[in-house]
């Protein structure tokens, strides 16, 4: 049994069952009579059209109401009169593009026969809500609740919790709320690069918003064969940004699409992993690295993510360390229970680098309702993930929670309308730096069915300044001016820098696969391991704010390359561009070492320094172990020749009195003070003088 | 004892003063405040009334009987003339005080409160007389030296001036130096000494309403728009007091009560506009903020309240447009630039809306340009 991942995400919707056992009841009967006169088959055509949009119909699925209003269509242009007809031809707008055409069919049934079913007032409602008149579907609603529907559906063995009216009630109630407030937003469609007249949804993209991978059921995909509901299989597919947010046209990803379905659940910022759901009976999460140009052949995340259970939507934080993800399980390997149905589930790796036990997220984010469509933002602070817990506006919503620097997630808040619609809000991915977000969702101006669409974060409104002027004291002409402003939303800030670049031969300039590692200096921890692509030699990290950060770049036959990131806590989002040039290991070749650094105007070193002179032990122990090199001081031009040249001399000492302590034989190392005679910037501002402050080791000989 | 005779001698006369646009005729003011007092006692003899410093002489007769054509002059209404009388009677007896009086009353009605000041000064330096210290007070009020003004009516208030009138100009001018606790508090005496004075209780509720406190600012404009119902302002503040308070539906019906009255009164059109468009009614503020501009085509205000309702309806463009016009009558309007840059971001112009904040924060306009990357 094939399973669509957006099946098990939406399937489950109570409106879907409910209209589906429902209305199955209903054979739409016509009399010849009805029929007008001057169409000699009408009768009989319009009874074929009906019999097989009947068929398209019972399948209960996007795609068969799709087909089957094609079909009831045509047989309205016989008759147009049958309050059946319209019903089955509104229910089935409810679920195509035009959601505002099913008002007027659905009235039209009410109105041709009030009892055409017991549900039709719901239906209505439901139809009202949807295309956001929440007061009318309010209205429809509670006429509904009034009627005997529990009679009606328990003498048609229909659940009558399926008709949960009084949520619906609250569903428009909370939208008439949010409503009042809109969330300030643009929301874009991604036009037809990206979008086709098929569902097209679960966008992932790199944190630099230059890569999208999305899931689509367009025509054309792998097997070419559809669904028992009437739409192609799931396919990856794949765009990359021109700028000016033109996506290329998406190309399907042959290389990792199967027959079966292939969708997008996840994608780590750099780009690089990409995670899939693949509609296997217990429904797992997989993963597929990026190399060069391929992408790996996906393989199933390990058993503490999958279980028997569905796991569905996942989210890998910017170092690679934590995983989120959804899971129907009962309860986390601590024993912890779920909270009910789909819950968050979280997993640290390891220091083997395997994924740990998951454990429940809890509250406040897990609650009895599902939640759905996780993603951590790269700042790994934010979370966004869509619930049905009680205050959406229908379906499930978005909401967002802030982890506080105690490490508890704040109570989650709704985003609001116009990103929530009545219907399901699942996968909302947000750029590194906040400005944008990235949706699939059925709405207004939609290609077809389901659409991405990107979003555009407005900062609060200016306060809109109305002029007005009163006479405010009795003996005086002169009017006195008020303005009164409106009040202001406080805007939410992303703290987070992205550092990106390419690693290429400092000679040929052709890119290298390098492994890049990110070192915590203040704490001399690895923040984070990553690689750059071997084919594109690009590279991307995420490094929150308020630490000093080594970054060394390694690759085989190169001397490595280090780089200091210092970045204030205060920044707000920023991208740093580094591109890296490494040099191959060849005798005189020099390397700056960027990440030692000393007490002001002396020669001991700092401690923040450790992890840069670990890098040289194990180049000159493990890697090159008869390597002869020299290390060379250098300083600035201020002070005098002489003693720059003593500090300088003594800060290569110190450095190789380092190497001599972890090992490294005292005759192939040697020092200079070099004082400021090899500047490699300007000495006439300050950044030019600091970077002529540094230490270079020079490499002697290779025997 | 003294006082009361000074005062026994004149009579009172409303000063013509054009409060506002909205105030139609002198004929208005049946109650409030500067009534000026003017002479009226006629001299019969040298001996006649308080006359301290009049001459027993032939010339003294002289000068009473110019004086007292001055007086009756001047209750005529003919200030012109009863000026030169007064200064006939000055000629001829210069000790002759309440001829600076009289003058100096004249000098009021015609708005010269140069002289005025020194007629009076030159009254007070012959005789104490708290009241005219208060006219000194109130010419230095209306020449705008408010320090002087100040001076002159804390000396009225310690020789015993316990004038309405006096305690209200301490309250316009605490009010117009923002201190509105004080206002209120100069405002509140003149209520207690006269307890119809309309005035005070507009000004004080124009106090309240300048802190904010809305409710206390209509039941004060509600007080003074019943004493004084031919002052369209009272009821105009009373709107705006009603519409501060988000109080909608009173404040339109206060405004239509100033319009019926006065159907061409653009400012009032204008704050009715705005309780429209507060209420969300764009369509109805649309044809206020119209009918304003067809009344008064240069109200700047007007076209970009008009500018607010189009941007409410997400008519960005009509927005701009109306924004711009009133940028153009008034390249100063700095809050007419943030809503005209917050409407061209909306119509996608990024750049011509940075432009707009750019402008208003140079205006001096408090507007934060950095989270909408304008930086």
């Amino acid at each position: 049994m094939k399973r669509t991942f957006i099946n098990i995400l939406t399937a489950t919707l109570a409106l879907l069952l409910v209209a589906s056992i429902s209305y199955s009841q209903i054979n739409i009967e016509i009399n010849k009579s009805e029929f007008k006169t001057a169409e000699k088959n009408g009768y009989k055509e319009a009874l074929t059209s009906i019999r097989i949009g009947d068929e398209y119909f019972a399948s209960n699925s996007v795609g068969g109401y799709s087909k089957a209003l094609d079909e009831y269509l045509s047989a309205s242009t016989y008759n147009n009169n049958n309050a059946e007809l319209n019903y089955k031809i509104g229910i089935c707008y409810i679920y195509s593009t035009q959601k505002n055409k099913a008002i007027s069919y659905l009235e039209k049934a009410y109105k041709l026969n009030k009892e055409v079913c017991f549900d039709i007032k719901y239906l209505i409602g439901r139809a009202y809500q949807i295309t956001n008149r929440f007061e009318e579907a309010i209205k429809h609603y509670t006429d509904f609740k009034n009627t005997d529907y529990e009679a009606q559906a328990k003498k048609l063995k229909i659940d009558k919790n399926k008709y949960d009216v009084d949520a619906r009630i609250s569903e428009c109630r909370n939208a008439e709320k949010f409503n009042e407030t809109p969330t300030r937003v643009f929301i874009d469609n991604l036009g037809a690069n990206i979008n086709s007249r098929y569902a097209d949804y679960g966008p992932v993209i790199s944190t630099d918003e230059s890569m999208m991978i999305f899931t689509s059921r367009r025509e054309g995909s792998t097997g070419g064969e559809m669904d028992y509901d009437n739409q192609y299989f799931e396919d990856l597919y794949i765009s990359y940004n021109e700028g000016d947010n033109k996506w290329a046209p998406a190309m399907n990803m042959k290389s990792i699409n199967t027959d079966n379905h292939d969708a997008s659940v996840g994608l780590s910022p750099d780009g690089s992993i990409l995670y899939t759901f693949n509609g296997t009976p217990d429904g797992n999460l997989y993963e597929s690295k990026l190399k060069g140009e391929n992408w790996s052949k996906p393989k199933a995340l390990g058993k503490t993510i999958n279980t028997k259970y569905h796991e569905t939507s996942i989210s890998i934080s910017s170092d690679g360390k934590t995983l989120y993800f959804v899971s129907e399980r009962p309860k986390d390997e601590f024993g912890t229970p779920s909270k009910g149905g789909k819950d968050i589930f979280v997993s640290e790796k390891t220091t083997k680098g395997e994924w740990g036990p998951a454990r429940n997220i809890g509250a406040p984010i897990n609650t009895e309702f599902d939640e759905e469509g996780i993603f951590i933002h790269p700042d790994n602070r934010t979370m966004y993930f869509s619930s049905k817990r009680e205050g959406t506006i229908g379906g499930y919503d978005i909401f967002y929670s802030e982890l506080d620097d105690d490490g508890n997630w704040s109570e989650p808040v709704n985003m609001g309308i116009p990103i929530n619609t009545p219907e399901d809000d699942v996968f909302f991915i947000v750029t590194g730096n906040g400005r944008y977000a990235y949706i699939s969702s059925d709405r207004e101006g939609s290609i077809g069915m389901q659409d991405i669409w990107r979003i555009t974060f407005l900062a609060p409104e200016k306060p809109m300044l109305t002029g007005t002027e009163d006479n405010l004291i009795a003996c005086s002409n002169s009017s006195i001016q008020t303005i009164v402003k409106q009040e202001i939303v406080e805007v939410k800030k992303v703290r987070l820098t992205i550092m990106k670049g390419t690693i290429t031969d400092a000679e040929t300039g052709d890119p290298l696969e390098s492994s890049i590692e990110i070192v915590d200096l203040e704490k001399d921890e690895i923040y984070a391991t990553l690689s750059s692509n071997a084919s594109t030699g690009k590279y991307l990290i995420s490094l929150p704010s308020g630490k000093n950060y080594g970054i060394t770049a390694r690759t085989e036959g190169y001397l490595f390359h280090s780089e200091n990131v210092n970045v204030p806590a205060t920044s707000s989002y920023q991208e740093i561009i580094k591109d890296i040039k490494l040099k191959a290991i060849n005798v005189g070749a020099t390397i700056i070492l960027s990440n030692i650094f000393f007490d002001f105007n002396k020669y001991t070193l700092r401690d923040i320094s450790k992890a840069e002179l670990d890098n040289l032990v194990r180049l000159l122990t493990v890697d090159y172990p008869k390597m002869v090199i020299e290390i060379g001081g250098h300083t600035d031009n201020v002070g005098s020749l002489e003693s720059n040249t003593r500090l300088s001399a003594n800060r290569a000492k110190a450095v190789v009195d380092y190497l001599i302590s972890h090992g490294v034989e005292k005759e192939r190392l040697s020092y200079k003070g070099y004082a400021y005679q090899q500047p490699i910037d300007t000495n006439d501002t300050e950044e030019g003088r600091q970077k002529n402050r540094r230490v270079e080791f020079k490499v002697i000989s290779l025997k | 004892m003294k006082k009361l005779l000074v005062f026994s001698l004149f009579a009172t006369l409303f000063i013509g003063v054009s409060y506002s646009q909205e105030i139609k005729d002198s004929s208005q003011y049946d109650s409030g405040m500067d009534q000026i007092i003017v002479p009226t006692q006629i001299l019969t003899s040298p001996t006649d009334g308080d006359t301290i410093n009049t001459l027993v002489t032939a010339e003294g007769q002289e000068a009473n009987i110019a004086y007292n054509s001055g007086v009756l002059l001047c209750n005529e209404g003919s200030f012109s003339e009863a000026i030169g009388e007064f200064s006939r009677a000055i000629g001829i007896n210069p000790e002759l005080a309440q001829a600076y009086y009289g003058r100096g009353t004249c000098y009021v009605q015609q708005k010269k409160y140069t002289e005025a000041i020194a007629d009076l000064t030159q009254y007070t330096s012959r005789k104490r007389d708290s009241y005219a210290t208060y006219l000194i007070g109130y010419c230095y009020f209306h020449k705008s030296d408010m320090e002087n003004a100040t001076k002159a009516f804390q000396n009225a208030i310690e020789q015993g001036c316990a004038n309405a009138d006096l305690f209200y100009h301490l309250g316009v001018i605490n009010f117009n130096d923002a201190k509105y606790d004080k206002a209120i508090e100069y405002y509140t005496k003149a209520i207690d000494i006269d307890n119809k004075h309309a005035f005070s209780y507009n000004d004080r509720g124009s106090s309240y309403r300048m802190q904010g406190k809305y409710d206390k600012a209509i039941t004060d404009y509600r007080r003074a728009a019943e004493l004084n119902t031919k002052m369209d302002i009272f009821k105009a503040n009373l709107g705006s007091a009603y519409r501060l308070n988000k109080d909608y539906e009173n404040a339109v019906a206060t405004y239509d009560m100033v319009l019926q009255e006065n159907p061409k009164n653009y400012i009032t059109l204008n704050n009715k506009g705005i309780a429209l468009y507060e209420m969300k009614d764009y369509d109805n503020a649309i044809e206020m903020f119209n009918e304003c501009l067809t009344q008064n085509k240069d109200y700047a205000y007007a076209y970009n309240n008009l500018g607010l309702c189009y941007y409410r309806k997400k008519e960005y463009n009509l927005a701009i447009e109306a924004f711009t016009k009133a940028i153009v009558l008034n390249p100063k309007y700095g809050e007419a630039y943030v809503n005209r840059g917050a409407a061209k971001e909306m119509i996608r112009d990024a750049a011509g809306a940075c432009n707009d904040w750019n402008a208003a924060k140079a205006l001096g306009i408090d507007v934060n340009t950095s989270e909408s990357f304008c930086d």
